[in-house]
This record gives structure tokens, C-alpha cells and sequence, in this order.
């Protein structure tokens, strides 16, 4: 048995791709009454009988709803209005009539002795000589004027044609549940504005079964992934010496001692600020000069011992001026041929340096007593 | 099988065949009548050819008419629906109604002015078919025969269909509503065997072989 659901999707757009012209917008707006008035039974309603009998005493009525139809629709936008009917059964072949219905009328209450008024005009005329086919009827003009004139729906009726009275039809009604074939009316609008929008993506479907596939190849290496988190190394060796730093500024001439270091247990006697007044002896070798010591000339006196010597004297610039030189100088050289580092020693000294001088002495002669010196700043 | 349900096996099969009974008009014709119960009914009817061959399957009992048997099949009968199978049960053509709206060799009913007998005319190669005859809109619904009919099972279904809530429990209406009779006539020609597929016996059937099993019995008892 067909449904109405085969209908629908099958016929329907075929049908339409059937009668609708290339351009245009068709539209189907739904049958929603039929049935049909039978004088042998004047009372009966047959609203819900699978036929629209037509011919021999009966006569169809049919009712569509345009309200499916964009809002706003005019006449002018409805090109063509096209009636469907199947035919189930042929009885005699002739034609019928299709008139405009004036009054409403109920689909499970119109009868033959209580029928809806039919306009005595005939909208379209279709022969009918075959069952088990589509015929068609151009309803233009009546759809047109129930679209400009609204509340004039009222359906129409088909009748057997006045010019072949004897014809004998059966429709399908929309009640047929053996060929399901309910009348149609496709609309096709014209100048109906542009094409919307695409409407939005529909649902994810539903996961497919599990593929029994063969086991693909070896997929690419992937990418590299994040940088590890170790642990934190031992702390490296120290870094080398970094280079020497600009010379400043020179200072006036003044020079701290700060650290006269002598090698061995020498005996300096300081003199600050050019006296030579006899200064702290070290005990331990190392003669502190005073902080606030400023001098010129740093004269003292180194007791020789035996042997040979060397006598170290640091001192710290504290200032200076530019150009100024420290130099060394030995007096009263008593044995030993004691001299600094190199006769009239003499080094050029910036603020902040360390300044280390020596003073040597050889075994022979035979040192004896003591050697003054002195470091005179320039 | 006892004899008593045997008899009634026989006895229902010799009633039925006055009723339904093939009346060979011609070596390759035969002829069947019949009454339905109800709307619903399918009466089978099964047939065979020995070679490719023109065959001619029709209803008289419709728009009435003169059979293959020469016997005349009186009007007024229901509308009638043939479809045909293949051995296998496969659906080759059903014809109800005179699609065509030109009745061709059809009779015109002198009720309805409808030419609605059924009517095949196949060409078909050797082989074993069945021919189903139903009631209009009790079609086959499917490819296949297995697939069954649309108003199996529906009873009396043409008041209702065709007349609504009125036509409960009404039979053998038409499409128009009126009134038919629940008798049939099918022809088959052109074939070399053709047979009635019984369908089961009514109960007063089983009911009269017992009682001619029972006097089979005494008879017997009195020749003892």
C-alpha cells in the first residue's frame, strides 16, 4: 500500500518539477477539506470517504489554505496557480467543471441538502478519459483574486462538465490511505525577492559504526614537544678576569699608606708629611700609616737584617693628580748595596691603585743598621 | 486421518464444487463461479502453460455477459480486481476498474453505466502462475504475493470506504455507493490446466460430512 508519507516525498516534488516553470518559486498550499455532495444521498456527509466523487448525482468540493504562502503575497506575485487531482477511478469518460465556492461550508457538515454556494461561473474545464493518472487545471486568476480579495477562500467545486454531463470521476480524497494521492495546488511566485541566506549548519549526526578497515601506514613523526623541567647544575667556575676599567679622574697629590707590608721582620719608621720624625714602630712588620696621613715625600728607615732582603712597601692612592709618579730612593745605603727595586725607582700612580715598591739588599756587604728611603710624590 | 474426518474432507470438497466448479468451454478454457463471504475475500486460482502463449484472464460477473462455458453471468456483481503471479509469487499485472476509460472488451454495466470488470491479457512463457481475484481497493500491496493485499483482514470494508460512517457494516458497495452482489465470474483461457485453490471450508461443510460419515456408518451396520 503507498502512504501519504511516499506522497509527500516522492510525487509531490516530482510534480512540481512537473508543472512549475523554470523560474519562479513554487509554493504548495496544503488541501484542507474535501468532500463531496451526493444527491442519491442527500443528507450523508462524506467527509471522510477516501473518494471526491464527481458525475452521476455528486459533485466535489475542495478547499485549500494559502496562508503557507510568504506574507505579504500579492496577486500580481503569483504566476501560476495549478489544481492536481488523481484520478482513482473512471466511471465515464467526459470532463469536469471547476467553479468558484462563495460560502464557507464544513468538511464533516456539508451535505447535498446543505451544500455552500457555487458560482455559476466555470473557472477551468480538464477531460478526463483515463484513471490512475494526474490532470491538471490552470487556477490563476481564481487563486489571484482570493489573494487580493481576502476571506473570499472558500474553495472550489468540480462538478461533471456541463458540455459532457454523463462524466463519471472518483478523485482521490486526502482520506485515501490505498494510493494516497490528495489533491494539490502548487503556486508559483514570481518576483518573490532574493534567495535568504543560507540557514545555519545543522546538528552533528550521530557517531558511525566502528570501520573494519585494514591498519593504515605509519603516520609522520610529530612536532617536538615542551622543554623538560631539570634540575638546577652546579655553579660554574668562576668567569675570567674582566677587562681594566677606564682611568679616572686624577686626584691632587695626596697619598695614603695604608698597608707597608715588609717582607720579613723589618722595621719601618714612618714620617708623615715629611718630618723625619721617627713613626710607630711595627712589631710584626706591617707599619700602619696614619688614615689621615697626607705627604709629599714618605721617607722612613728599614733596619737591615742578615742576609739578603726585601723590603715591600703597598700603598693605596687615595688621590692624585694626573701625571703623578711615586718614586723610590734609597739613602745612607749601608752595606748590602740596598736600593729599590731599581735605582731611583719611580712609577706613575692613579687614584685608587695599590702601589707596591721594594727595597733589596744583598748579603754582602754585610748589612748593618739601618737605610732610610723615601717615596716622594710628584 | 480417522474416517469420520476424512469423510468430511471428501464430502466438503464434493458440496463445494457445484458452487465453484470449472466448466471447460474449449481444451485450453475454463470458466468459474463463485459467491464471496465478505469484502475482504481472495479467491485464488492457479494455472499452467507448456510454451509461451497469449493469455486471457477476465471477469463477467460485473457488467455481466456470456462466458467462456457460454453460460450467461448475470450483472450487478462487485467490482472486481485480478492480479497475477508468477511461480515464484511475483506480481506481473493487476487490472481493476478500466484505467484505460475505454472499456475495450469489457461489458458496460446497465446499473452503474461503468465498464469496471477486470481484464488481462498477457503473454506469458511455460510455466506455473496464480491468479488472485479480490474486491476493488483490496490490491496487492507489495512486489509480492507474501507482501498481501490492502484490505486483508478489513472485513466488510467497502460501506465504510465508500460511504462513510453510514456504510458500517455494509458489503459489496461501489465506489458510488451503490449496492452490488457478492457473485463472481472468472474465465481463464489459453492455458493447458487451470485450477480453484479451495479456501478453507466453511464450518456447515464440515457439518454435513459428519452427518454422511453417520449415515455411511449405519448403513453399514445394517448390512452386518
Amino acid at each position: 500500500m503507498m502512504t501519504r508519507s511516499w506522497w509527500s516525498r516522492g510525487c509531490l516534488p516530482a510534480l512540481a518539477a512537473l508543472f512549475l516553470p523554470a523560474a519562479g518559486w513554487a509554493q504548495v498550499a496544503p488541501l484542507v477539506a474535501d468532500t463531496y455532495l451526493n444527491s442519491t444521498n442527500p443528507t450523508v456527509n462524506f467527509g471522510t470517504v477516501a473518494n471526491l466523487n464527481v458525475g452521476n448525482g455528486s459533485r466535489a468540493l475542495l478547499q485549500f489554505d494559502l496562508s503557507s504562502l510568504p506574507p505579504g503575497t500579492t496577486a500580481a506575485q503569483v504566476s501560476r496557480a495549478t489544481l492536481v487531482l488523481y484520478v482513482n477511478r473512471l466511471g465515464v469518460s467526459g470532463a469536469v467543471d471547476i467553479s468558484q465556492v462563495t460560502s464557507s461550508w464544513g468538511e464533516l457538515t456539508a451535505t447535498f441538502n446543505s451544500p455552500p454556494t457555487i458560482s455559476a461561473g466555470v473557472e477551468a474545464t480538464v477531460a478526463v478519459t483515463q484513471a490512475a493518472v494526474y490532470v491538471t487545471a490552470d487556477l490563476t486568476t481564481l487563486v489571484q483574486s482570493w489573494i487580493t480579495n481576502s476571506g473570499t477562500n472558500n474553495g472550489i467545486s468540480v462538478a461533471a462538465s456541463a458540455g459532457a454531463p454523463s462524466t463519471v470521476v472518483f478523485f482521490d480524497s486526502k482520506e485515501n490511505t490505498s494510493t494516497s494521492h490528495p489533491a494539490v495546488l502548487q503556486v508559483t511566485l514570481a518576483n518573490s525577492g532574493p534567495q535568504g541566506p543560507t540557514g545555519p549548519t545543522g546538528p552533528t549526526g550521530a557517531t558511525g559504526p566502528t570501520g573494519q578497515g585494514l591498519t593504515g601506514a605509519t603516520g609522520p613523526t610529530g612536532p617536538t614537544g615542551p622543554a623538560g623541567v631539570g634540575l638546577t647544575g652546579a655553579t660554574g667556575p668562576t668567569g675570567p678576569t674582566g677587562p681594566t676599567g677606564a682611568t679616572g679622574t686624577a686626584g691632587p697629590a695626596t697619598i695614603f699608606g695604608t698597608n707597608m707590608t715588609i717582607s720579613g721582620s723589618q722595621t719601618v719608621y714612618a714620617s708623615p708629611n715629611g718630618t723625619n720624625s721617627q713613626g710607630t714602630t711595627a712589631s710584626s712588620g706591617d707599619v700602619i700609616m696614619p688614615a689621615s696621613c697626607t705627604f709629599d715625600v714618605l721617607e722612613g728607615f728599614l733596619n737591615l737584617t742578615s742576609g739578603s732582603g726585601t723590603a715591600t712597601f703597598t700603598l693605596f692612592v687615595n688621590d692624585s693628580q694626573p701625571g703623578s709618579t711615586l718614586t723610590c730612593s734609597v739613602s745612607g745605603n749601608i752595606g748590602g748595596n740596598t736600593s729599590c727595586e731599581d735605582t731611583s725607582h719611580s712609577v706613575s700612580v692613579s687614584r685608587g691603585q695599590l702601589v707596591s715598591m721594594q727595597i733589596h739588599w744583598a748579603s754582602t756587604p754585610t748589612p748593618v743598621g739601618r737605610v732610610g728611603f723615601s717615596l716622594h710624590c710628584q | 486421518m480417522s474416517r469420520g474426518l476424512w469423510l468430511c474432507v471428501l464430502t466438503t470438497t464434493l458440496l463445494a464444487l457445484p458452487a465453484a466448479s470449472p466448466l471447460v468451454a474449449s481444451p485450453l478454457s475454463f470458466s468459474y463461479t463463485g459467491l464471496f463471504t465478505q469484502d475482504d475475500n481472495i479467491q485464488l486460482f492457479s494455472f499452467a502453460i507448456g510454451a509461451t502463449a497469449a493469455v486471457t484472464i477476465q471477469t463477467w460477473s460485473f457488467a455481466g455477459g456470456t462466458n467462456a462455458a457460454s453460460t450467461v453471468i448475470p450483472a450487478g456483481g462487485f467490482a472486481p480486481v485480478l492480479s497475477l503471479f508468477d511461480g515464484t509469487g511475483n506480481v506481473l499485472a493487476t487490472d481493476k476498474n478500466d484505467n484505460s476509460g475505454t472499456c475495450g472488451p469489457r461489458n458496460v454495466d446497465p446499473a452503474s453505466g461503468f465498464c469496471w470488470d477486470a481484464y488481462l491479457n498477457p503473454t506469458l512463457s511455460a510455466g506455473k502462475y496464480t491468479v488472485a481475484l479480490t474486491e476493488d481497493d483490496n490490491v496487492p500491496i507489495g512486489p509480492t504475493f507474501g507482501d498481501g493485499f490492502s484490505e486483508q483482514g478489513n472485513g466488510n470494508f467497502t460501506g465504510p470506504l465508500f460511504l462513510g460512517p453510514v456504510g458500517d457494516g455494509k458489503s459489496f458497495i461501489l465506489a458510488d455507493g451503490e449496492q452490488r452482489t457478492p457473485g463472481w465470474a472468472v474465465d481463464i483461457v489459453g492455458v493447458d490446466t487451470a485450477s480453484q485453490i479451495p479456501e478453507p471450508a466453511p464450518a456447515w461443510l464440515c457439518a454435513a460430512g459428519l452427518v454422511v460419515a453417520l449415515a455411511l456408518r449405519r448403513l453399514t451396520w445394517r448390512r452386518d
